[in-house]
């Protein structure tokens, strides 16, 4: 039997998850994975439609780096979501979650729609944007339901591996939101190749760097919340032992050195992965949490 | 929902209750009560249990936000509301667009529906 509670707060008090949790309740697609965008839409009377903006919105062209940055959009007038036809299906779908944030976000419809460039600051803007990637991710993981599942599994990068499909995640949205929720302390470095010349596209001469990191609550508290490298990895480094990973399953623990600001060291065991894109290191507590050097 | 006693038995993995207690310093009859208990214990205890498995004391008290009457009526509302206002849309992109543009955007959106209503 449905349960409800009763709240007395306005709209605009009302939270995200809140939010999120009825709709996935009063369109039946709590616990049915993936979750599926089209009864959301259809419960909110929202239509869909796919275009090229490339070939349908000339204008774009005369603006550098688009039409092929912009992903979707919402009219709320029109009450419809449209979205680039040439996104992955993954993509699209976070793209659709994103455009449904915005619709159902009380403070999101008086800014976006109401204010103008004039009276809404960039922070305000890029918040906004957070938010709705926020209410997106809240629909593919279905709030807290990823994380708990995961918390049946053994703290590895292969409870994402196993996990992430059946949510309709890509792996690497996967692991962030397993490290960001879980409540031991756990961190992944991502690796993301460095621009290269095309001509050479040797796979020998790949670069990486450092592009985040992301840390567990509990990890950040007693160990960092984020680490960096001068210099670029190349051929040698341990990373490159899934460079050329065909498939992400291909799994190479490694250890991990980190420095401490008091010249101790950090050992960590490290499982290694790549989406084909970019590299991922998992990282859990410290083999040995400090070791000080000769 | 999880109850206190389960959230707190999951921490523990494979590892035996007489292992964790015995790092604890506690007995292990109090771990066990501890795991079979519904709810959270005050003050120290929950503390110390936080500390040892390096979690937020907010895992052992997280109740979930759960569906609301609230938010039921807010979506009903956003659902049936009829919105007339500025011609403009909001979007998912790597880049911040001008109002201009967007305006376009919602202009063009406006045909396309129009072209696809009428085949």
């Amino acid at each position: 039997m449905q349960k409800l509670r009763i709240s007395n707060r306005p709209p605009e008090d009302l939270s995200g998850e809140e939010i999120v949790e009825t709709l996935l309740e009063e369109t039946g697609t709590r616990d049915r994975l993936p979750t599926d965008e089209t009864k959301l839409l259809e419960f909110l009377n929202l239509k869909q439609l796919s275009f090229d903006f490339a070939q349908e919105m000339d204008f774009l062209q005369e603006l550098p780096d688009l039409p092929n940055k912009l992903r979707a959009a919402l009219s709320l007038n029109d009450k419809v979501v449209v979205t680039h036809s040439n996104l992955s299906p993954k993509r699209c779908r976070f793209s659709v979650f994103h455009e449904i944030g915005h619709f159902i976000l009380p403070e999101h419809r008086e800014k976006l729609f109401l204010d103008t460039d004039e009276t809404l600051g960039w922070w305000t803007k890029l918040r906004l944007e957070q938010e709705a990637n926020e209410i997106a991710a809240d629909f593919i993981f279905q709030g807290n339901r990823f994380t708990d599942e995961s918390l049946a599994f053994p703290l590895s990068c292969k409870t994402v591996h196993q996990l992430a499909p059946k949510y309709g995640a890509s792996y690497e949205s996967g692991i962030r939101r397993y490290v960001e929720r879980h409540v031991l302390p756990c961190a992944v470095i991502v690796y993301d190749k460095l621009p290269g010349d095309p001509e050479e596209s040797d796979i020998e001469d790949a670069q990486y760097k450092i592009q985040y990191t992301v840390v567990s609550p509990s990890f950040s508290k007693h160990y960092f919340a984020a680490v960096e490298s001068k210099e670029p990895f190349s051929r040698g480094s341990d990373i490159f032992r899934v460079h050329a990973a065909r498939n992400v399953s291909s799994i190479a623990e490694t250890q991990l050195v980190v420095e401490r600001a008091d010249k101790a060291n950090w050992y960590f065991e490290t499982e290694l992965f790549t989406n084909g894109y970019k590299i991922f290191q998992f990282i859990t507590r410290p083999v040995r949490a400090r070791d000080k050097q000769a | 929902m999880e109850n206190f006693g389960e959230r707190l038995r999951r921490l523990r993995g494979n590892r035996s209750q007489r292992q964790i207690a015995s790092e604890m310093h506690i007995p292990q009859t109090t771990l066990s009560t501890l795991e079979n208990q519904t709810n959270a214990p005050r003050g120290k205890v929950l503390e110390r249990l936080a500390s040892f498995y390096g979690v937020p004391l907010s895992y052992f008290l997280e109740a979930g936000s759960g569906p609301t009457e609230r938010a039921r009526e807010w979506l009903r509302s956003v659902r049936d509301a009829d919105w007339k206002g500025r011609e403009t849309v909001a979007t998912h992109a790597d880049r911040g667009l001008d109002e201009d543009v967007k305006e376009a955007i919602a202009k063009r959106i406006k045909q396309k529906l129009a072209e696809t209503s009428h085949k």
